[in-house]
């Protein structure tokens, strides 16, 4: 291709970066997200922490199920964990599973509209919302880009030391570069493990001739190769009385340790002598997707426990867990987050200096096309996430509640995509100067509406604590606490940008305009002034990034 | 040759020609991993699908640092025909099927004892 090895590795690292890196940066500043995907819905359904222990829960949790569904084959309990995850059971009627959220204070059924939350992301973040059409094959392939973009990218920037020590402030063209190559190496690993994995996960739908050669589906090779608990059969015989969760405490004390946290009880045969408990405990510190359980029979007889899974099936386990990370504490959990929105703002800044190599040639239309996209994509997300919050957060809002409608469902989604493509437009309307400071306003003022909405919300809560249902432990709430955290560092980041804009535009005039007007003609002067001006507020953006939440 | 049609052919064989190695790899691999490293059928498999990622990976990486374009697409083509050869060659062998049968229904058996 090229005449050497690494000059080739430039080339493709340019074009596929340039391709690709759109679509790469939604990708990962959803997935990002999603490492507080619990969090987030906690914290916009202004969810509680539930005062009472695990076992009381659990009995809430039978006893409801024993009057909803007693004739049903299988109970499941989901438990709320710290994260804020949800205190739900669920159980299959007629062929429709059907899924019934508690109160995890009050101990009964909500009736409380449940909203897609943090989960949103989730899903967008590996299908883009376009499940039927195809999305999982686009981020597979976006994810293969990336792998290679890294591996390219080694070799682009192949003094790791040099350029891990060096960064030059004073220009905004080699900070930028500067700052990719640093958080290009800072995140060299987690971007491979996570591109890797996530192409492990979809692995039968990337990768399917092998597997229906030999076999009928990826069902039956799946069969084979994992295990599962092994169900007993009911004999017909319904039990005399009720499960209580004293009966397996001691039990689970011993497999789990004194300190467990459950997230899950399966049971099967419910109400026969034959029932089945199968306890999931909590993945902390588990890396492998596959949760460690203990199965009791109904007296509390230890059944035989699961087959251990060969190589093959453990690697993609975790893999799949280190992607999902349910594993991480607080802390760490923090760090992940942190270092996805490196990559992130790697991504970004990839494409901005992808720019500033062909600022010194002619300005041509594509050129301020692809200028003019990226602050529609960049701020664009962003703006689309905080209105997404918005949105979703109105219902749980007193003023909203008490004046309009509760049953009407929140229009969160379309709030997304809305504000994402009302960004892309004014973008592409605007002259790229405006159309960026447009949407760093919206984008303030959406971030810092949010800030105040917590402060609203947190009012009324003093005002119900008179109730009694607001103990100590809510007021200090690991959740609610990352989420405000990390929006007010998203507030500030959006001020400080903002700030350095305004005074730059007056005093920028004298500098950075002759410096353009020795290497341009003055035709393309006036344009070429904000282009540089973008550029080095963009820098800027990205030194921060790591603070929107 | 021009520079466009250089690129083109490049993608091609980065695209469609990794992708069909990948493939060919993966049938390949399964009767391998069987006879060397002794495994079941069912592992073999999921091993082979997840190796088959390394070889578009490496093929892509190839397909763009080759310096020219015909000795890229022979090494694409022979490493294809190895490929395909093996998996014939031993998915012919009525010795391969019968180890084959024998270890899932030892693997099923087994998952079913349990």
């Amino acid at each position: 291709m090229k005449t050497t090895f690494r000059k080739s590795m430039i080339w493709l690292h340019t074009y596929i970066g340039l391709l690709s890196g759109w679509l790469l940066f939604a990708v990962f500043l959803t997935g990002t997200l999603s490492y507080y995907n619990q969090e987030i819905t906690h914290w916009l359904t202004n969810g509680k922490q539930s005062p009472h222990t695990q076992q009381v829960l659990l009995d809430n949790a039978l006893h409801k199920l024993h009057n909803a569904a007693p004739n049903t084959k299988r109970w499941q309990i989901s438990l709320p964990d710290k994260r804020g995850s949800s205190y739900r059971i669920s159980y299959r009627e007629d062929d429709k599973r059907i899924s019934r959220y508690l109160d995890p204070v009050t101990l009964a059924f909500t009736d409380r509209q449940q909203i897609e939350g943090g989960n949103f992301f989730r899903t967008f973040h590996y299908t883009l919302s376009l499940r039927q059409y195809g999305g999982r094959y686009l981020t597979g392939i976006a994810g293969m880009a990336m792998l290679i973009a890294v591996f390219s990218g080694i070799y682009t920037h192949r003094r790791f030391f040099k350029d891990f020590f060096t960064i030059r402030r004073q220009e905004p063209k080699k900070f930028t570069i500067d700052l990719h190559a640093i958080l290009g190496v800072i995140t060299i690993p987690f971007c491979f493990v996570l591109c890797a994995s996530a192409m492990l996960i979809y692995i039968s739908m990337y990768q399917p001739f092998a597997i229906s050669h030999y076999f009928d589906s990826y069902r039956t090779l799946d069969q084979q190769v994992s295990t599962e608990h092994k169900p007993l059969k009911a004999i017909q015989q319904t039990a005399d009385k009720a499960m209580e969760i004293s009966t397996y405490q001691s039990q689970l004390n011993n497999a789990f340790g004194d300190n467990h946290q459950i997230t899950r009880l399966t049971v099967n045969n419910p109400l026969d002598t034959k029932a089945q408990l199968i306890f999931t405990k909590a993945k902390h510190e588990w890396l492998s997707n596959k949760p460690e359980t203990i199965v009791l029979s109904r007296q509390g007889e230890l059944l035989p426990e699961i087959e251990a899974e060969r190589t093959a099936r453990m690697v993609r386990r975790i893999f799949y867990g280190l992607h999902e990370a349910h594993f991480a504490s607080p802390a760490l959990r923090a760090v992940l987050f942190i270092l996805g929105m490196m990559a992130t703002v790697l991504i970004a800044t990839g494409m901005i200096i992808w720019l500033q190599k062909r600022q010194n040639k002619q300005v041509t239309a594509s050129y301020v096309m692809v200028e003019k996209t990226n602050n529609g994509i960049f701020y664009g997300l962003s703006l689309a996430v905080g209105l997404y919050f918005l949105a979703s957060k109105l219902p749980f809002m007193p003023i909203w509640a008490e004046n309009i409608n509760p049953s009407a469902p929140p229009l969160t989604t379309e709030a997304f995509f809305g504000a994402w493509l009302f960004a892309l437009v004014l973008c592409w309307l605007l002259n790229v100067k405006q159309g960026k400071q447009c949407l760093l306003v919206l984008n303030f003022m959406t971030f810092l509406s949010l800030l105040l909405s917590v402060f609203g919300v947190n009012e009324t809560n003093n005002a119900l604590s008179t109730a009694g249902h607001v103990t100590l432990n809510d007021s200090f709430d690991l959740a609610k606490v990352t989420i405000n955290l990390w929006l007010l560092a998203t507030c500030v980041y959006f001020y400080t940008v903002l700030k350095r804009q305004v005074p730059r535009n007056i005093s920028s005039k004298n500098t950075k305009s002759r410096n353009t007007r020795l290497r341009k003609n003055d035709a393309i002067g006036a344009n070429k002034d904000n282009s540089q001006l973008d550029v080095s507020t963009q820098a800027d953006r990205a030194t921060e990034q790591g603070g929107k939440a | 040759m021009t520079n466009t049609l250089n690129i083109v052919l490049r993608l091609i064989v980065a695209t469609l020609g990794a992708y069909a190695l990948a493939v060919a790899s993966s049938l390949a691999m399964v009767p391998l991993f069987i006879l060397m490293l002794s495994s079941l059928l069912s592992d073999a498999v999921y091993a082979a699908t997840m190796w088959s990622y390394v070889v578009f990976f490496i093929v892509f990486i190839c397909a763009f640092s080759v310096n020219s374009v015909k000795r890229l697409y022979l090494g694409l083509f022979i490493s294809c025909g190895v490929c395909l050869a093996v998996h014939f060659a031993f998915a012919s062998s009525t010795e391969y099927l019968n180890a084959t049968d024998s270890f899932t229904t030892q693997a099923s058996s087994a998952n079913h004892a349990k």
